[in-house]
């Protein structure tokens, strides 16, 4: 099973750590119990690091540490988007799942 | 008696950050700027600074009057910064140099608004710039996220973003806050960062923030990492706050950063940002 969440509904362009948190604690809460989380960013054109961090990396973390009981795999994004997000995961030293 | 004060020419001596606009409860009740004499180019940070004074000075209850330039074009450009609200701001729609307008910041909702209109016009309406819409999006991502949090005051932040052809095609950021300032900010966790200007070197550095959270402090760092995989010639950052003026430049992935005691104290923070075209 798997919850795929797509973030262009949001708009074009994602940004600010509090509205990352907010989507955040709105996934830990719809994906619990799913096994995966599929994080679509399909159509999305940039992201901030704050964002990324709090929502893909800091997700990212807490399923590697087991604080939530799936996995996070990322999908559809442009390579500028793909660079955030690997930065971000590197900075906190989390892995995403493969994606499919 | 009026206080009054005659801007000259001011709109880009200095980077912006030339004229003085005091924000003190010592003024008269009514307030003139004369900006009669002002020329092209204004620069973002000029900007700021004085729509940061009207609107201090107004919610404090005074009358500013601020006299429009007379150079034709200068008005133009002073309108569509929306310098003073009370001048056409309405009919304005920005101009081909005017990004974004001067923009009051009070929730994260405007910083991603106004983060997503730079990107926009950057890239879809301005050809010569858009390579450097990446690099634009983060920096008013991030700097005005840090406004946003740790600049907290009833004004909230303001951001301006311009187009500029001399002397070199670029475009150029500034915010301004009147929250508590990164020297003080950073020193309730290092408060032996004393030097206003070392404590903000330190605070662009990976990591180091003042909030205790390990994984923050990454904000700046990012800024130039947008900066450097842009194509871009060179990258300028001028950060004045408190006593301290720090200034970073990334030339062709060289960096060189450098520290002053400031001319003046300046509460708040205040940043001018300028991503320059190949």
């Amino acid at each position: 099973m798997a919850y795929r969440y797509a973030l262009a509904e949001h708009g074009l362009t994602l940004a600010t750590r509090p509205f990352g948190r907010e989507l955040r604690d709105d996934l830990v809460e719809r994906a619990a119990g799913e096994g995966r989380l599929e994080l679509d960013f399909s159509g999305v054109l940039s992201v901030s690091h704050s964002f990324v961090d709090e929502l893909v990396a800091r997700l990212a973390q807490e399923s590697q540490a087991g604080a939530v009981d799936f996995e996070v795999a990322v999908l559809g994004t442009t390579s500028e988007v793909d660079a955030v997000i690997r930065r971000a995961l590197g900075r906190r030293e989390a892995q995403l799942a493969q994606a499919a | 008696m009026d206080w009054v004060r005659r801007v000259g020419a001011a709109g880009a001596s200095d980077g912006g950050w030339k004229g003085d606009f005091p924000l003190s409860h010592e003024l008269p009740d009514q307030l003139i700027v004369d900006c009669g004499a002002l020329r092209l180019p204004i620069l973002p940070m000029f900007a700021v600074r004085l729509r940061v004074f009207v609107e201090w000075h107004r919610c404090e209850g005074r009358q500013v009057e601020i006299l429009a330039p007379e150079d034709r074009g200068a008005m133009e450009v002073f309108r569509q910064l929306a310098i003073d609200p009370r001048i056409g701001h309405e009919e304005s729609q920005g101009g081909e140099d005017t990004i974004l307008p001067v923009t009051g910041l009070t929730d994260h909702n405007a910083v991603e608004t106004a983060a997503e209109r730079t990107r926009e016009i950057l890239e879809y309406q301005l050809p010569d710039v858009s390579p450097l819409g990446q690099a634009a999006f983060m920096a008013v991502a991030e700097l005005c996220d840090n406004a946003i949090d740790h600049g907290r005051n009833p004004l909230g932040a303001f951001v301006a973003v311009c187009r500029l052809a001399e002397p070199r095609r670029q475009v150029s950021l500034a915010i301004g806050d009147l929250g508590i300032g990164i020297p003080e900010h950073i020193r309730q966790r290092y408060p032996e960062w004393t030097d206003d200007g070392y404590a903000i070197a330190h605070a662009t550095q990976e990591h180091v923030t003042g909030t205790g959270d390990r994984h923050r402090g990454i904000g700046f760092s990012e800024v130039f990492e947008a900066a450097l995989t842009s194509s871009l010639h060179a990258a300028r950052m001028c950060i004045h706050s408190a006593s301290g003026f720090f200034r970073l430049q990334v030339v062709q992935e060289q960096r060189k950063q450098d520290v002053f005691p400031a001319a003046s104290f300046r509460r708040g923070t205040w940043i001018t940002y300028d991503l320059v075209s190949v």
